[in-house]
């Protein structure tokens, strides 16, 4: 698409890679909330990733970013620039419905789903959420799963970040033709 | 560089050397190209040398403005082009020197 | 008298969006841990593309500021800060990449010019 397409596919799974590793990090860190801000036990979220295909020439990208609608807090034109809502990290990454980087052949966050698995229930009736029949209603965040994930993301990145440093070199190669 | 070879087309011109160097005039050129290929040549180099160098602007334009032309497409140009162009100065320097070779001769 | 050519000034602004670039790049990464610090950058392509068409400054200087906005799809933290190192990190390999990419091509363009200059017969 420009001088760095390449870099800019690895730059999306880059990206997407720490907001999975950040899921896992809040799903982690909220393995015993039994209260959240809505009085309801802490949802476990996972990430959906879809891939951001188009032939990615400038004009078109640009012009599908621009029809994406304006309907955020901040907007802007070209690369990785896109609309789209922000929210805080307590509450969820919530990425909108639209193809957040739209660079093309890279991958970008669809969303962060709420698991709507039953909660764990623990007979603790000294514990002040406790139900009438004394249960107490836990998130079902098993840390094994979340540390596999982890690894996972974490494997990912490093691929990617070598991807990276292969195309700068690519790049830093045929800048020596003219030497 | 076209200076370089108009130059020397004003000195075939003044007829100092029949047909060897009658260089880049409009009728020279013409006649020149029939009589001694040389000159001939010459003018195709200028010509194809010119040609490959808006063709190597034209892909570091691309590459610049972020269209969709690869980098290494954009530097194998510009090399192509900067090779054309050492070929010619080096005919052209063979061929002055050689006129000049001539012309120190004593008959 | 004509010694530059049209490619090496648009090289050379080239190489001055870049500078600008690289200089909002290195005040993104040292403001990482500001509370309510937005991301900035601009658009380099539509900057040069004007630069470019409104050629008539030969000096090749940066006549105009760039115009900075804060930068979109970015997911902020609860202090209110949106800088994503990755993103920054990223734009820094590319800005030096870019700025090599043009100081080659620049030093290609003189040393033509400047053997042409200098030919002599032999």
């Amino acid at each position: 698409m420009n001088l760095f397409g390449v870099m800019d596919v690895s730059a999306s799974a880059l990206r997407a890679e720490r907001v999975r590793a950040e899921v896992v990090a809040s799903n982690m860190a909220n393995a015993e909330t039994t209260r959240t801000a809505d009085g309801v036990p802490y949802q476990r979220h996972h990430v959906v990733f879809e891939a951001v295909g188009g032939d990615g020439s400038f004009q078109q990208t640009l012009a599908g970013q621009m029809s994406d609608g304006m309907g955020g807090l901040e907007s802007g034109f070209g690369n990785g620039f896109s609309p789209r809502l922000t929210s805080g990290l307590a509450g969820g990454l919530n990425a909108g419905a639209l193809a957040a980087n739209g660079a093309p052949g890279g991958v970008a966050v669809a969303g962060v789903i709420s698991d709507n698995s039953a909660p764990l229930r623990r007979y603790d009736p000294g514990n002040p959420d406790a139900g009438p029949d004394g249960f107490v209603a836990y998130p079902d965040i098993n840390p094994l799963t979340e540390m596999v994930d982890l690894m996972g993301a974490t494997r990912s990145y490093g691929m990617n970040a070598s991807a990276v440093q292969a195309e700068k070199n690519m790049v830093t190669s045929s800048l020596d033709i003219l030497k | 560089m076209s200076g370089f070879l108009s130059g020397l087309g004003v000195i075939g011109g003044a007829g100092l050397v029949d047909g060897a160097f009658s260089g880049m005039s409009e009728a020279g050129a013409a006649r020149a190209t029939e009589t001694v290929p040389f000159a001939g040549v010459l003018k195709t180099m200028v010509e194809q040398t010119s040609a490959l160098d808006r063709q190597a602007a034209q892909a570091v334009t691309g590459v610049l403005s972020g269209q969709g032309v690869d980098i290494h497409d954009a530097m194998i140009a510009t090399q192509k082009a900067d090779m054309a162009f050492q070929l010619a100065l080096e005919v052209r320097n063979k061929a002055v020197g050689a006129y000049q070779q001539m012309m120190g001769m004593q008959f | 008298m004509e010694v530059t050519t049209a490619l090496s000034d648009a090289l050379g602004r080239y190489l001055d969006l870049t500078s600008e670039q690289m200089k909002l790049t290195a005040s993104n990464m040292a403001n990482v841990d500001t509370p309510g610090y937005r991301t900035k950058g601009f658009d380099f392509e539509q900057a040069l593309m004007q630069q470019l068409n409104d050629g008539s400054t030969a000096d090749g200087l940066l006549g105009e500021q760039t115009t900075v906005m804060n930068v979109g799809g970015l997911v902020s933290r609860p202090d209110g800060n949106n800088v994503s190192m990755d993103r920054e990190g990223m734009q820094l390999a590319k800005e030096q990449l870019q700025f090599r990419f043009g100081v080659e091509l620049l030093r290609d363009q003189y040393s033509n010019v400047m053997s042409a200059i200098h030919a002599e017969a032999k």
